[in-house]
């Protein structure tokens, strides 16, 4: 089957060409927006939406004549209906559904987050289910149990911000730019990670959900006390604090899931995955588990992930839509059979 | 005889209309809110009244707005998709064009000025003149609802649009013809025939919302 996908949850717009027989993406593209909403300290919903009708067109036919294929290769097309922004979404939705309508093929609404956990069965070594999957990005964050595909039992989740969300606004309390995540990771490089002792929220906590507002609040105070304009040693210093202690949260949340539920596979998407520091924190605290990271360009928001996971719904709900469905809010678990 | 699809859903009406070689089908109907959930029905209820596969069409009309964002938007992305899949042009017109077309077709009008609800205390304006059997010219704007003034109006223009309503007291003092309306497809029918004929069609990447309000008024914080 060739499967086109297309995402556009967010300010990314990702398009991508899979052909499930060899597990292959054929072409992909993304587009991020990152640049116009720095201007505005983060992502503008409205202007997010305008950018993905300018763009979603050109990188469709892009990605097609990248792949070699013509449109009657393709067997189906996926979109991301949700969560996230309902206007980027709705764009997805209606331009995947007029390709369907005009092509006469099947398309299928996928969870973007079942997209993000299923990207990982594109690389070569892939986990076997079930698997514990923790999900870090700017909208989410999330400790999934990943019982077969369609079946998740969400463990733990965030009460206020997510991890992303969290490295945002502790780069714009340092005056640095969105998106803040690269921003703390190589200012960080340059920092001592014990400088300041920051909380490691919910940690003494028995359940497994997570809390990101007053780590950043505790960054917030401690910036407040020293003058202005902060010194690149302290920026550097309280970014390698903060990432340390935002790390080792990961790392104790995962263990205390992964001797809960007794897996011994751990899979780690979303945007934060691409945390250098991050990965090998997980890598070194989490001894003795497998662990999957999705190749770099593949943790934040893309087509193939939408491609990928269209391919397993398939299976399922195969149809053409009666209607143009967008859900914002959209709980995994809701997925399950 | 030419083969058009008309979508108009800048409103709070969804409005789409099919012209084959023999006859005209439409849908009009006030959906607030309702027309994602819809208009796939719609369109391909259409169609087949219609015995018209999108492959059959010349050309695919397009109510750009000023209107609804999301509305808008929905029109855009559905005829990029069509157009693009079925390798049909498109024709891009202004949703306050349309509603012009409509009373200038109806009322013989020849001075039209289609007031459109922007919200946030804002209103869209749009003036058309018409002359030899044409559109002369046309001029949009979006405004402050206070900043709106009758003064450079005469009292012959004819408004329309569910703006009209914002500045009832205005348009009333003024003494001229108003009537609340929504575009319709039909309308947009045959402002697309003239400009198919004129050849004045374009390809799917152009077919972008006319937002009129620029990105300016998003402020930095």
């Amino acid at each position: 089957m060739i499967i086109l996908g297309i995402e556009t949850s967010c300010d990314e717009t990702g398009v991508a060409l899979y052909d499930s027989k060899k597990n292959k993406i054929l072409s992909e593209n993304i587009f991020s927006q990152a640049a116009k909403h720095a201007l505005y300290g983060g992502v503008v919903p409205e202007l997010a939406s305008r950018d993905q009708v300018l763009k979603l067109l050109p990188m469709v036919k892009l990605t097609l004549s990248e792949s070699g294929k013509s449109s009657d290769q393709i067997d189906a097309i996926a979109y991301t209906k949700g969560p996230g922004l309902s206007g980027s979404l709705l764009v997805g939705a209606s331009f995947a559904n007029s390709l369907s309508l005009g092509w006469s093929k099947p398309c299928v609404g996928v969870h973007h987050m079942e997209a993000h956990l299923l990207v990982n069965l594109l690389e070569e070594r892939s986990p076997q289910f079930p698997f514990l999957t923790l999900l870090v990005s700017g909208g989410h964050t999330l400790l999934i149990k990943a019982l077969e595909i369609g079946e998740y039992q969400v463990l733990g989740q965030t009460r206020d911000d997510a991890v992303g969300e969290a490295f945002d606004k502790v780069a714009k309390i340092l005056g640095m730019n969105y998106p803040g995540g690269p921003e703390i990771e190589k200012i960080a490089k340059k920092g001592n990670p014990n400088s300041y002792n920051l909380p490691r929220p919910m940690l003494n906590k028995k359940n497994l959900d997570f809390s990101f507002s007053g780590l950043k609040t505790a960054v917030l105070y401690v910036v407040k006390k020293k003058k202005l304009p902060l010194s690149k040693d302290f920026k550097a210093d309280i970014a390698a604090s903060f990432q340390a202690a935002v790390a080792e949260t990961l790392v104790e949340r995962c263990k205390s899931a992964l001797l809960q539920t007794g897996d011994t596979q751990l899979v780690i998407g979303g945007g934060v995955a691409s945390n250098q520091y991050v990965r090998k924190r997980l890598q070194k605290g989490l001894q003795g588990i497998d662990i999957f990271f999705p190749n770099l360009s593949r943790c934040t928001d893309n087509g193939a992930m939408v491609a990928v996971a269209g391919y397993h719904r398939f299976n399922n709900e195969s149809s053409f839509s009666k209607s143009i469905e967008i859900k914002p809010r959209w709980d995994l678990s809701e997925l399950n059979k | 005889m030419s083969k058009i699809l008309a979508i108009e859903t800048s409103s709070e009406t969804c409005s789409v209309a099919v012209k084959s070689d023999t006859e005209i089908n439409s849908y009009h109907e006030l959906i607030p809110q309702q027309h994602s959930s819809k208009i796939l029905d719609i369109l391909k209820d259409l169609m087949l009244k219609s015995c018209l596969n999108f492959k059959d069409l010349d050309v695919i009309a397009v109510g750009c707005g000023p209107g609804s964002f999301t509305g808008i938007r929905l029109a855009c992305t559905l005829a990029q998709g069509l157009s693009f899949s079925s390798e049909l042009p498109v024709i891009r017109v202004s949703s306050l064009e349309v509603i012009a077309e409509h009373f200038y077709k109806k009322h013989r009008a020849n001075v039209i000025t289609a007031l459109v609800n922007a919200h946030m205390n804002q209103i869209y304006v749009g003036k058309f003149n018409y002359k030899h059997e044409a559109l002369y010219s046309s001029y949009h704007e979006i405004k402050k609802i206070e900043e709106f003034k009758t003064s450079e109006f005469s009292s012959t223009t004819l408004f329309a649009g569910d703006g009209c309503n914002l500045v009832l007291d205005q348009l009333t003092a003024l003494g001229a013809k108003f009537f609340d309306h929504h575009p319709n497809a039909i309308d947009l029918l045959s402002i697309s025939e003239r400009k198919l004929e004129e050849g004045l069609v374009q390809s799917p990447e152009d077919l972008l919302p006319f937002y009129v309000s620029g990105e300016e008024q998003w402020k930095k914080v």
